[in-house]
């Protein structure tokens, strides 16, 4: 469908249907529309409407009515335009808006605007039938050409904490699960205690408000004064959403350099009841970092080009692209082979290649943040890899030959991707195509994955972690990590009576006697019997 | 070596023999073996046939070779993408940004003097792509237009082709680059040659050659 706008397209009008070219299947309500179109303003009336002061608060209701009322007056002419229609009502009566077309191309276009929005309700691609038989399932399939997975920010590329959140508001709408800032402490480094405060306090609010899973990663050897970062964390770190991680990249030895800020850490994560995460970068060097979908990482060539090429032109990449989960449990339960492996394996990178292929046919260029060049274009797609996610009760890798099958489906994926990349250069045609494999958290989609049997999981001692089947358990996810390029997560549920001596000899025998990429210490004081799904999500 | 053929699918598989039979080996930087012909000149005498060559590719269920959308594409669209290392389309029609090569001198050229020998199009930027350690360097490197006989005939010199995976593909581009500059001088479209300088196979690709070319052509080579 192609619609020739009558006169010039107003740029709020362009703006709206934006927001529906990156989430075509998606109702808006029209406080969903005001933040994707103004979110500037947005972001500040929602910081005086939640303040504590009532003039300030009534100022930012009064606001919040006008652009409501500016953007209402939009709205209706694409309504009028058949463009838009209402999709319902939510709340107090708020007004939902979707797009008319069902399914399809719609490409509306001015002297100065071309916007295409494609909308399929559903994709077809080559491992449907394990999703419906329940084996397999995509990853927030309905943004495939729209979004991506993951991205990453880097702070060095940020003077002021306005700069980051300003670019901040461009990526969360073309992102689907996570975003990382690497290096946050630089930003952190050269603010005001309050505008850390602040920022802190706007980076949640704007992580929950675009339903993203927000990863802070922090280079302890980088800070130069610590009560720059333990202050601003004091203030708020016991307000802050479950989607907002914070991750401190460290080594086995920084660990016992820096003990006094590792234990300030401890403590402060363990009185707020909150989860922390301890990178080893002796381990990884790159970034790690977490969403719904899993863990996020680089393999160590592409972490060497970012650092050589990406870092100084671009201030963010691409991490992830698309994600499919495997469970295979379910696999095997339903007469699933080790040879039939392979077929899924194929099927699922032909899957990932075919969406490849769709967004370049329909986009020309995969969705990307505003860049002052080609070239910065082509660095910020350069590193993003697609990502194979498994579930499993990894404890019973002895019941099936599991870490040889994941090996040969890691080899596989290689082989498809190199000759994928080797046939289309020499056609021509120079792409990246990458999969990674990694492990799938529960939040993936809670309904999907097969149930688990309960186990204790606290724990409460460094005794506890010197068993012989504790031993065997972290042997096996030191394995499982080396074979997810450290795209992995092991976490331990810290009990409520855990000493911070006790923390700090947990965190520096777990970093050090392992090879283990990452740990997070989860002090939410949960013990006992528990789901081992809730366990192994983490 | 000249070989020509009237078809693509006729002049392709005598060229695969040539080069499995008379290539020289070697093994190459990626540690495949590989056998090669240094300046392989191949003519097609009907460049609409080279469709068959994509069509066979795309029979294949073990890649996925890339559509006849696609590489007509990203021969004729100008517009930068931000997916390729770079794009054949960009370079013909809008190099370093701002030279139409095809619109602004290779058909008034051919218009004003049909004779000429300088319609030529680079699609190699020295400033970006000869840079050490540079990844993906382009392989078609030059293209030449003709008028002879009342049709416009090409030439295309390649730097390296993979003479099974990728010569298809760039011979199917190259005649649809032909055909739009033959509708703009309204002649029908003569043969089409491809000069690569360096032409191979990789022997890793013998089974996958007898199954879309069939076994005559990799039987000599096997044994």
């Amino acid at each position: 469908m192609f619609q020739e706008h009558p006169g010039p397209m107003h740029h709020i009008e362009a703006r709206i249907l934006e927001a529906f070219q990156r989430d075509p299947s998606r109702s808006f309500s029209t406080t969903e529309l005001v933040r994707e179109v103004f979110p500037k303003a947005y972001a500040e009336l929602r910081e005086r409407i939640t303040s504590s002061d009532r003039k300030s608060q009534r100022k930012g209701y009064n606001t919040k009515a006008t652009l409501h009322r500016n953007l209402l007056y939009h709205i209706n002419k694409l309504v009028e335009q058949g463009l838009l229609e209402m999709g319902g009502v939510q709340g107090k009566g708020e007004k939902l808006f979707k797009l008319s077309m069902e399914e399809g191309e719609l490409v509306v276009q001015d002297t100065k605007h071309r916007i295409v929005i494609t909308k399929q309700t559903s994709m077809t691609t080559p491992i449907d039938g394990y999703e419906k038989r329940g084996i397999v399932k995509k990853y927030e399939a309905a943004t495939w050409l729209n979004k991506h997975d993951a991205l990453m920010l880097e702070g060095l590329s940020f003077d002021t904490p306005d700069a980051l959140l300003q670019r901040l508001r461009h990526a969360f709408p073309i992102v689907s699960d996570a975003i990382a800032i690497e290096g946050i402490e630089h930003v952190i480094g050269k603010a005001s205690p309050e505008e850390c405060t602040a920022l802190l306090k706007r980076l949640a609010h704007d992580a929950h408000d675009y339903d993203v899973a927000l990863s802070l990663l922090f280079h302890v050897q980088a800070i130069e004064d610590d009560e720059s970062i333990l202050e601003p964390l004091r203030q708020v770190l016991g307000e802050m959403p479950g989607n907002l991680t914070f991750i401190f990249n460290t080594t086995p030895r920084l660990l016992t350099r820096k003990e006094g800020f590792f234990r300030e850490l401890y403590k402060l994560f363990h009185d707020k009841r909150r989860k922390l995460t301890l990178k080893n970068s002796s381990i990884a060097p790159f970034p790690i970092f977490f969403g719904r979908a899993g863990p996020y990482s680089f393999t160590p060539e592409d972490w060497d080009y970012y650092k050589r090429r990406q870092r100084g032109t671009v201030d963010s990449c691409v991490v992830g692209q698309t994600s499919l989960a495997v469970d295979i449990e379910k696999y095997f339960g339903t007469g699933g082979t080790i040879t039939g492996l392979r077929e899924l394996t194929e099927l699922s990178a032909n899957t990932f290649f075919e969406v490849e292929e769709q967004r370049r046919k329909h986009f020309g260029e995969r969705p990307g943040l505003p860049m002052p060049s080609l070239d910065a274009i082509k660095e910020f797609h350069r590193v993003g890899r697609n990502y194979l996610r498994f579930w499993n009760d990894w404890e019973e890798v002895d019941k099936y030959p599991i870490l040889e099958l994941l090996q040969s489906v890691k080899d596989r994926l290689a082989e498809f991707s190199n000759m994928q990349e080797t046939i289309y250069k020499s056609c021509g045609l120079p792409i990246r195509f990458r999969i990674g494999l990694s492990t799938s958290f529960a939040r993936f989609d809670q309904d999907f994955f097969s149930e688990r049997r309960y186990r204790e999981t606290a724990v409460s001692s460094l005794k506890q972690l010197q068993t012989t089947e504790m031993k065997h358990y972290l042997e096996i996810r030191e394995r499982l990590c080396k074979l997810f390029d450290d795209a992995n997560r092991l976490r331990f549920f810290i009990t409520r009576d855990v000493p911070v001596d006790e923390t700090a000899r947990i965190a520096r025998y777990l970093l050090s006697a392992y090879a283990l990429p990452s740990v997070t210490l989860d002090f939410r004081g949960k013990s006992g019997e528990m789901k081992l799904t809730t366990f192994m999500e983490g | 070596m000249e070989l020509a053929a009237e078809t693509m699918m006729e002049l392709w598989k005598a060229a695969m023999r040539h080069i499995l039979m008379n290539g020289r080996r070697f093994v190459d930087d990626d540690g495949k073996r590989c056998r090669e012909i240094q300046n392989l000149v191949v003519t097609i005498k009907k460049p609409s046939s080279s469709i068959d060559g994509v069509r066979a590719m795309r029979v294949v269920r073990k890649w996925r070779y890339p559509s006849e959308e696609e590489l007509a594409n990203i021969m004729l669209n100008k517009e930068a993408g931000g997916i390729y290392d770079y794009l054949y389309g960009q370079r013909i029609f809008a190099y370093n940004g701002t030279l139409n090569q095809i619109d602004e001198y290779v058909v008034p050229s051919l218009q004003q003097r049909p004779e000429t020998r300088r319609a030529i199009v680079s699609l190699l930027n020295p400033l970006r792509d000869l840079k050490m350690g540079k990844k993906n360097i382009i392989g078609m490197s030059l293209l030449q237009f003709r008028i002879i006989e009342k049709r416009l005939v090409v030439t295309a010199i390649i730097r390296t082709s993979g003479f099974f995976t990728g010569w298809p593909a760039n011979v199917f581009q190259v005649a649809k680059l032909q055909a739009h500059v033959a509708r703009q001088l309204q002649i029908p479209a003569g043969p089409l040659t491809t000069i690569s300088l360096a032409a191979h196979i990789h022997d890793e690709n013998l089974e996958d050659i007898e199954l879309v070319l069939g076994k005559d052509v990799v039987k000599d080579a096997k044994e």
